[in-house]
């Protein structure tokens, strides 16, 4: 016998905990994945190695990871090892991965969008947990649809296959999935590392937000030819265009592999505001060629551009979502091609954010101390208006509000205000409410 | 400090010029302009004493009446000047030496000035009690002692120099520059530098026991022949780029002044302040002081062609 | 420079700099778990925020240099950087390496002291990183007694990341010498641009009696605004 068999019971090594297997869920390369139940009734997954050389690295490098707390409730962590009676080998066990977690191609794929907010709640998520990885000096090597599963509703993320995970001195089999990989990975001069995992990261997020492969366009296609003899093997094309020369769709300085006229990519990329996208160019011109942790875009940099994504997004009058662009003051809607009517601004220490509902005033936007989690304030639609908005407070101390034409007026905590033009003190933080 | 002779009343003219511009970071902050500079002498017209004062209040909020402060103590220190110069006017040869020697300067000069201030202090206190904002800064700031010492909420730096005949008087506490260039060419700090004024602590007039950490000097403008003196607040020296930067300015506006005239240098100094107290610069209040001698007006060594 | 600066008097003005140094642990157990690589990815993550907040407060600007230790100190970046042109070049660790930290504080003790450093520039940031203990523990003590003697050294803000589970925060706390500033941890690298404030309050001068140190860490880090209380009153203001 290779594998365990349903109804079979797996020991973990370190607590003895029984684990009954309960369905053959999947096969991969590397071995076999089951549903198990401990005694507590909790679904568990077990990975079962197939047998080959590398086991015996492999069992090491499990042993290493379950030493190790998660660094991010994101990671379906190995939580041990474990053993079957008979069968010789091993396997390991981690958190079950729910059914609400799928592929990032199944969710682009579908004709209903998650909508802007679950898109940047996803790409906050994947950044904190690799920034939580990498702080801790380690590296995923392998970042592809497959193992960043997403919940395309509540916007949570779950990373599955673990085993690959270690320091970079660690040396390890895998190099990764191929339009994922890192130029320098392609070509074969640099092993898998946190640099190389800052690629793939900005990789996955490009087709997050812009449905597409950043370096697939005219360019790239045009390589693709029905004459006989004249096409390139696969190998050769991907080497040279994700490898020795690739160039990003949107480089400023060379148009030549724009996206296709068809792409996607095309339309979502006029959406998001300028600044985001640059965020993308730098990922993909000094970031695609001089692969450092200093050229390349690190979780932080993301982190802080999609919160301020989050603080531009609104609906315009046609209905659809859009983003406002401080940068093109009378940018039109991509929908509608309309010129959006007025916003509620807000002016904040951190910047300028725009009011509609769903937007969630923080710590950070007060006191720039990159407290992201802390809710001061939330925007909802008013209960009684159409197309009136309400501020909730949702700190624990009373804002003073100066209506523009109206006398100083106290917003208790869990109180509401109608949102118009005003100033608002948040103890000694002194914002503005600005209709543009 | 060694005994210099004071026997001659010098028939010399002096041009005092003055600037001082809020800075950057107080307007961003909404700071009100915490520097101050008084002068007083016959300018311009005849020899005579002269006397310039410059302060610079502090910015933190714990000393939240630092401009009401740093304008009290220029005022005041121009004034305790004057009624030191009227005593070595007055004075015989002997007289005057016993009056310059830094104990005398100690026990009237400085003593006067550092009690004067904190009693126009505790007048200004008297008739504008803390209100309420302000009670709430002093709560915030639970081990500063304001009840015991309520001077703490004006506190400020200070410099103030005369020339009364041959005598040059320099007193200081605090940060802040004093520089003098002599006739011959040479540039120098009359009272050295304390090294350990740094980042974002200064003695100050407020301090408990503020005579300890005055510092002064007296030069016998006579016999050493001075063109030019210039007090500063830090604003202006935090904004330039060289470490050594005395020579280089002070040598400057000498050859301004020959190359342009007295009016030319009156009407940049304005501008220079403000330069340094733009972002462009050290972003914080800036006050200069010049004490400009008409002999070298008279010279051109130091002018070209404009 | 425009025609008014090039009237003015002097070799020209700027803005004051804030100088930044990184002492940076390579002993050899900083090869074990990826704690080099943790150390590196701290750095960059926290120079775009710095680089962000420079440009935000337009006032001081952030000059990096950097001190690697082991068996030894030794410069990493020896001339000040401004941070924009940051080039960070990855450090590794050094096999069976000490933890010579003392050697590394003395040596920011030297670029710090009267003679050596920029009058005008604001209160220094020292940055220590570490997984470890020195081991040449009487030059951490002299190292420690040179800084605090300093004028810039007492005015500095000091750090400390953290690396590994198993760092003795009992020494970065000595360097650090502040109850009210912890010993990060390497996830939360930007805090240290939180941190920066405090430098540039330098120019909010206190007197050397009528100030805490305690109330600038109080100003800058407000007491947290959360735990959501529900009102009774359910009207829209």
């Amino acid at each position: 016998m290779l594998y365990p068999s349903v109804g079979d019971e797996v020991k973990m090594r370190r607590t003895d905990t029984v684990i009954k297997i309960e369905s053959r869920v999947a096969e991969g390369g590397q071995g076999v994945v089951f549903r198990g139940v401990d005694s507590g009734g909790h679904d568990l997954a077990v990975k079962w190695y197939r047998k080959n050389k590398y086991l015996e690295r492999q069992y090491n490098q499990i042993e290493y990871l379950t030493s190790y707390s998660r660094p991010h409730p994101s990671f379906a962590w190995p939580i041990d090892i474990v053993n079957h009676p008979t069968i010789v080998g091993f396997g390991y066990t981690m958190e079950w991965v729910e059914a609400r977690f799928v592929s990032l191609v199944e969710v682009l794929k579908k004709k209903v969008q998650p909508n802007f907010r679950t898109l940047i709640l996803i790409g906050i998520e994947l950044n904190e947990a690799f920034s939580a990885l990498h702080s801790r000096g380690l590296c995923y090597r392998d970042i592809n649809f497959g193992n960043l599963l997403v919940d395309p509703y509540r916007g949570d993320v779950s990373i599955v296959d673990n085993d690959n995970i270690g320091s970079e001195s660690s040396r390890q089999g895998i190099k990764g999935t191929l339009r994922f990989m890192a130029p320098e990975l392609i070509v074969g001069s640099s092993a898998p590392s946190i640099v190389t995992d800052l690629y793939s990261l900005a990789v996955f997020l490009f087709y997050l937000f812009m449905h597409g492969h950043p370096l697939e366009g005219q360019k790239v296609n045009a390589s693709y030819t029905w004459d006989k003899g004249q096409e390139q093997s696969e190998t050769v094309k991907v080497t040279h265009f994700f490898g020795r020369d690739p160039l990003f769709v949107y480089d400023p300085s060379d148009a030549s592999n724009r996206p296709e006229y068809d792409s996607p990519v095309l339309r979502w990329w006029d959406i998001y505001p300028e600044f985001f996208k640059g965020v993308f160019v730098k990922a993909f011109t000094t970031g695609l060629k001089e692969p450092s942790l200093m050229k390349r875009v690190t979780e932080t940099q993301w982190r802080s551009a999609l919160y301020q994504l989050n603080d531009q997004l609104f609906s315009c009058s046609c209905g659809a979502a859009v983003f406002k662009d401080f940068d093109i003051p009378n940018k039109r809607c991509w929908n509608c091609s309309g010129t959006s009517l007025s916003v509620p601004i807000m002016e904040v220490p951190s910047g300028t954010c725009v009011l509609s509902p769903g937007f969630k005033l923080t710590r950070h936007h007060l006191f720039k101390d990159f407290d992201y989690k802390d809710s001061i304030g939330s925007v909802e639609p008013h209960p009684n208006i159409t197309g009136e908005l309400v501020f909730r407070n949702t700190s624990n101390i009373s804002w003073i509000i100066e209506p523009v034409g109206e006398g100083v007026k106290e917003v208790k905590p869990g109180q509401r205000m109608q949102v118009r033009p005003m100033k608002i003190h948040f103890d000694k933080i002194a914002t503005t409410i600005l209709n543009t | 400090m060694m005994t210099q002779s004071f026997d001659k009343t010098l028939e010399q003219f002096w041009y005092v010029e003055t600037a001082s511009e809020i800075g950057f970071m107080h307007i961003r902050n909404h700071m009100p302009l915490q520097d101050s500079i008084s002068s007083s002498g016959n300018f311009y017209s005849e020899g005579g004493p002269i006397f310039l004062a410059v302060a610079d209040g502090h910015g933190d909020i714990s000393h939240f009446r630092s401009s009401i402060g740093a304008s009290i103590a220029t005022s005041l220190a121009v004034e305790v000047l004057q009624q030191f110069a009227n005593k070595v006017q007055l004075a015989s040869q002997t007289e005057k030496e016993r009056l310059v020697s830094s104990d005398n300067i100690v026990e009237t000069v400085l003593k006067d000035i550092v009690t004067n201030w904190k009693i126009a202090i505790l007048d200004h206190l008297a008739n504008n009690p803390f209100n309420l904002n302000e009670i709430k800064t002093i709560k915030a700031h639970k081990l500063t002692d304001y009840e015991s010492n309520p001077t703490v909420a004006y506190g400020t730096t200070l410099i103030g120099c005369t020339i009364i005949g041959s005598v040059g008087l320099f007193v200081q506490i605090g940060d802040g520059d004093v520089v003098v260039m002599a006739s011959n060419g040479d540039v120098y700090n009359p009272i050295p530098i304390d090294p350990s004024l740094v980042s974002n602590r200064t003695t100050s007039l407020c301090q408990k026991n503020p005579i300890q950490s005055f510092r002064m000097s007296v030069i016998n403008v006579e016999s050493t022949p001075i063109d030019m003196i210039m007090l500063s607040t830090d604003g202006f020296g935090n904004s330039q780029i060289e470490p050594n930067w005395y020579k280089g300015v002070l040598t400057d506006i000498a050859s301004f002044s020959q190359k342009h005239g007295m009016l030319w240098v009156r009407e940049n100094l304005p501008n220079w302040a403000k330069l340094c107290a733009s972002r462009e610069g050290s972003g914080d209040d800036t006050t200069v002081g010049l004490i400009v001698s008409e002999q070298l007006l008279n010279r051109h060594d130091y002018g070209g062609e404009i | 420079m425009n025609d008014l600066n090039s009237l003015m008097p002097g070799g020209g003005i700027s803005r004051r700099s804030l100088h930044f140094f990184i002492l940076a642990d390579c002993s050899g157990s900083m090869k074990v778990d990826g704690r080099i690589q943790s150390l590196n990815y701290a750095i960059a993550s926290i120079a775009p925020t710095l680089i962000n907040w420079e440009k935000e407060q337009e006032q001081a600007q952030i000059f990096v240099r950097a001190i690697a230790f082991a068996d030894q100190a030794w410069w990493h970046i020896e001339s000040p950087q401004p941070i924009e042109l940051l080039n960070w070049v990855p450090l590794t660790h050094v096999e069976k390496g000490l933890t010579s930290m003392g050697a590394a504080i003395r040596m920011v003790a030297d670029a710090i002291s009267p003679e050596k450093f920029e009058p005008r520039s604001l209160r220094p940031v020292i940055l220590l990183i570490t997984d470890g203990k020195p081991t040449d523990v009487e030059e951490f003590e002299i190292g420690l007694r040179e800084l605090f003697s300093l004028p810039a050294g007492k005015a500095a803000i000091r750090l400390a990341v953290a690396i590994g589970q198993g760092a003795n925060v009992s020494y970065l706390n000595r360097f650090i010498n502040d109850p009210d500033i912890p010993v990060l941890i390497a996830e939360n690298v930007d805090q240290i641009a939180v941190k920066l404030t405090a430098a540039t309050l330098a120019i909010s001068k206190m007197s050397s009696i009528g100030s805490d140190r305690k109330q600038v860490t109080e100003q800058i880090i407000l007491p947290a605004v959360n735990s959501f209380i529900q009102a009774d009153d359910d009207t829209i203001v």
